[in-house]
């Protein structure tokens, strides 16, 4: 955190365009993709698992809605309509994955690694990875237009991050991930759903992936197979350096933000200095070694 | 007089400025002696052995080895000296062959990091035939019972030429006979100069297998005094610091209607045709051996294992789906025997593992929790119980004593307000005062009309507590006795009877 802060006035002092309002406001609709996708993941990390599917759900929603929104109708309703399929597709997919892993009892490591591979070939096939256009002016706005004089993305993610936050940490459902993602045995025999609970992180995970790319898809004005594709690992550093634990149980919402925020300012400011996106990707890396050192240091400090 | 083999002078250690060894003094006399080592939970004998082994480093104080001043810097240090210990919990690889386990660090015959695996069995083999197991060395690790297992562990020791074994609680997993086993071998490794600490919260094992015996007592030792000056009760009263008048405090209770009805439970080999009841206000034992399928059919009842076939009675109703969501919500708790496994969720607070049972009950709007009654329930709770935890907020389970521990998974059911209880082994592993203290619970508990069955292989506490004892062998139950029949030899005959027709289970 205190690194995060003092990365960002340094940033902001030396960093020429840094401070450019619409580098900021860049910074800041970048911010939202990547913090809705991680609160996702981090759902799905609770329980020690990892979902690889976001970024393919959230293509797949993105090329299924924009087809949606362009068969012609009030433009109105075809947002509607669009923004209701993208999220059921999202939900969808995140249930299968659920069912895959609950049911026919795959790691979620394997199952959501096929099912990216099934999401994907599906979307590319479909349109034969071409961008689907034309989408209806109410949809647009909601990755562009403003609300109260504030970006509709910065709205949505700021809604976003209360509900999971609320959900992880005040609910009885998020006592119930935690309690999962520590000991499956205990949880069972204290009478959590435990098979019920970790479907339910799936869900979140994909309808997370659907709001994101309904956001994307709108500012990238098109349906396009590929969307957000090159996020993944970015999403799964953000949770990581967040300080939720790879093998759950532990982890927070707040530090996921955190974390996503850190990356973006992170790309966006070394990519202004004129730094090589190879340098940039090492010290991403570096970073993630960092965060696991002080976890390790922690847990040794307990004793 | 000679060296002592071993001497520990004024050891001290503290954790986070909680002193938990104070000048501790100990002494292994002579080649070959075993040194009994009793005392409650969190009294410090771990934290001894941790720093015998090399584990843990010591704040100040000496340790001899023969004469020579010992400072292990690492367990391998403590291993290369010669000093091997045995924890609780086994520390090995079940999916290597035996041969490998025992060379784990340093295989004999090796190469350049190559391994010769004709070496490394041959040398094995001798070294098992030491502690009476005839096995392939090349076979596997997890086809082996526990008390095979535990012995692999004392080969262990002799493959690394250990002069020093620490063994801390071996048995709590054996079965008697096993068990019988490895004191033999105890004996003669005694008898070939090797020497052993054994740490046991069986007073009984500490006095028929040791020479001498040390009591320690909230990090400092009591006295150290040969076994022929000891006896149980002097033990007890020093390990706990004043005298227990009784053991195991039983209650009159009165018995109320049944509540729970098993019926022809069947399950594979482990259960066949099981039929019983409990009624409000008892307390009834389930004594068995080892593999008798005790836990199993807590199990099977809790649904948390599937059955075969069979039916269970919930004060009279007919409980179609049983799973530990439904018996939770209708009133029935169930202490598994492994409550670091089961029962805990070590990593997390004492508080929220209070709560885990009955979270549903703190439910407000919009599924939050409601964290001010979650504070207050659990703070009663930890009253009730006496547990000790500096802060159940930020106190873990993992760090609690084993006593501590158990109470918070009592401490948890409590909270679902239970009418049938089944404990699976709620002592094991617990001290003597924690012991009397779960004792009363239960005692409480039934007087408050909650039905406890009750299971142990330990007969002293089931005579003690129960209104009646149920046996089962063979995943049958061979005989009921009532509480004027209780007897250890009654108890051990229906438990070794074996059944071979099913119809005499149902005597």
């Amino acid at each position: 955190m205190l690194f995060f802060v003092v990365f960002f006035l340094f940033s902001l002092l030396f960093v020429d365009k840094f401070a450019n309002p619409v580098n900021l406001l860049n910074i800041v609709v970048e911010c939202a993709d990547l913090i809705i996708l991680s609160c996702g993941m981090t759902f799905v990390f609770m329980n020690g698992g990892i979902d690889f599917s976001v970024t393919a759900t959230l293509g797949l929603g993105s090329v299924l809605g924009a087809k949606v929104m362009t068969m012609g109708g009030s433009p109105l309703v075809l947002t509607v309509l669009g923004v209701v399929v993208m999220l059921a597709i999202g939900v969808g997919l995140g249930a299968l994955n659920g069912v895959a892993i609950t049911r026919l009892r795959m790691p979620s490591f394997i199952a959501t690694m096929a099912t990216q591979l099934i999401f994907s070939g599906f979307a590319l096939w479909y349109t034969q990875s071409a961008t689907i256009g034309g989408l209806p002016a109410p949809f647009l706005s909601i990755g562009r237009g403003t609300l109260f004089g504030v970006q509709m993305p910065v709205f949505i993610t700021v809604i976003v991050v209360a509900i999971t936050a609320f959900v992880l940490h005040r609910t009885v459902l998020g006592r119930y991930i935690f309690a999962v993602g520590t000991n499956h045995r205990t949880s069972r025999i204290s009478g959590i759903p435990v098979k019920r609970t970790i479907f339910t992180l799936f869900l979140f995970s994909g309808g997370l992936a659907a709001i994101s790319g309904i956001i994307m898809t709108s500012r990238s004005a098109a349906g396009m197979p590929a969307l957000g594709k090159s996020m993944l690992m970015d999403i799964v550093a953000a949770v990581v350096i967040g300080g939720t634990a790879v093998t759950g149980g532990k982890g927070s919402i707040l530090g996921t933000v955190t974390g996503a925020i850190l990356i973006v300012v992170l790309n966006n400011s070394l990519n202004l200095l004129g730094i090589q996106w190879y340098v940039i990707n090492a010290l991403k890396g570096a970073m993630i070694v960092l965060v696991a050192l002080l976890g390790v240091l922690r847990t040794a400090g307990e004793r | 007089m000679d060296t002592p083999v071993l001497s520990l002078q004024q050891l001290n250690k503290s954790f986070s400025g909680v002193r938990v060894l104070k000048d501790v003094n100990l002494t292994l006399r002579r080649r070959g002696s075993i040194l009994g080592l009793v005392g409650e939970n969190g009294a410090g004998k771990s934290t001894m052995m941790n720093i015998l082994g090399g584990v843990l480093p010591r704040d100040s104080g000496e340790m001899l080895l023969e004469g020579r001043p010992y400072n292990p810097r690492s367990a391998v240090d403590a291993d290369r000296t010669g000093i091997a210990l045995i924890h609780q919990e086994l520390n090995l690889f079940l999916n290597m062959s035996i041969a490998e386990n025992l060379y784990l660090n340093g295989a004999p015959g090796s190469t350049l990091g190559l391994l010769s695996y004709r070496a490394m069995n041959s040398q094995a083999a001798g070294v098992l035939q030491r502690v009476g197991i005839d096995i392939n060395p090349a076979s596997l690790m997890e086809g082996l019972s526990m008390g095979l297992r535990q012995l692999i562990e004392v080969a262990k020791a002799l493959a690394k030429q250990a002069r020093i074994v620490v063994f801390d609680e071996p048995t709590t997993s054996l079965s008697d006979k096993e068990k019988r086993h490895l004191f033999s071998i105890i004996r003669e490794l005694s008898a070939t100069g090797i020497s052993m600490i054994y740490i046991s919260h069986t007073l009984d094992d500490v006095l028929a297998l040791c020479e001498e015996v040390a009591v320690i007592r909230d990090g400092s030792v009591m006295c150290q005094s040969p076994v022929s000056e000891m006896t149980k009760s002097t033990m007890i009263s020093l390990m706990v610091g004043r005298k227990l008048e009784q053991l195991f405090p039983f209650a009159e209770k009165q018995p109320a209607d049944t509540v729970l009805e098993v019926k022809g439970f069947r399950q594979g080999k482990t259960l066949k045709d099981i039929s019983f009841s409990l009624r409000g206000g008892e307390i009834v034992g389930l004594f068995g051996l080892m593999g008798a399928g005790r836990s199993e059919l807590a199990r099977a009842v809790y649904g948390v294992d599937p059955v075969d076939s069979g039916e269970v009675f919930f004060k009279g109703r007919l409980v179609r789906r049983p799973s530990p969501e439904w018996w939770i919500e209708n009133g029935m708790a169930y202490i598994t025997e492994n409550r670091r496994e089961e029962g805990l969720l070590m990593p997390k607070t004492v508080k929220e593992n209070l709560v885990l049972a009955s979270l549903r009950h703190f439910r407000k709007a919009f599924g939050a929790v409601d964290r001010r009654s979650e504070e207050r329930e659990s703070a009663s709770v930890i009253e009730q119980l006496a547990i000790k935890t500096f802060d159940k907020s930020r106190q873990t389970a993992q760090t609690l004593s084993g006593g501590n521990q158990q109470k918070v998974v009592i401490g948890k059911w409590l909270l679902t307000r239970p009418q049938v209880f089944i404990v699976d082994e709620p002592t094991r592993g617990v001290d003597v005062g924690a012991k009397f203290e779960i004792y009363n619970h239960l005692n409480e508990m039934a007087r408050e009309g909650c039905a406890i069955l009750f299971i142990s292989s330990e007969m002293e506490e089931l005579i003690g507590v129960c209104d009646r004892i149920m046996v089962m062998s063979n995943g049958a139950i061979s005989g009921e006795l009532t509480r004027a029949a209780f007897t250890q030899e009654a108890l051990l005959t229906l438990a070794i009877r074996s059944i071979t027709h099913e119809h005499f289970a149902t005597d």
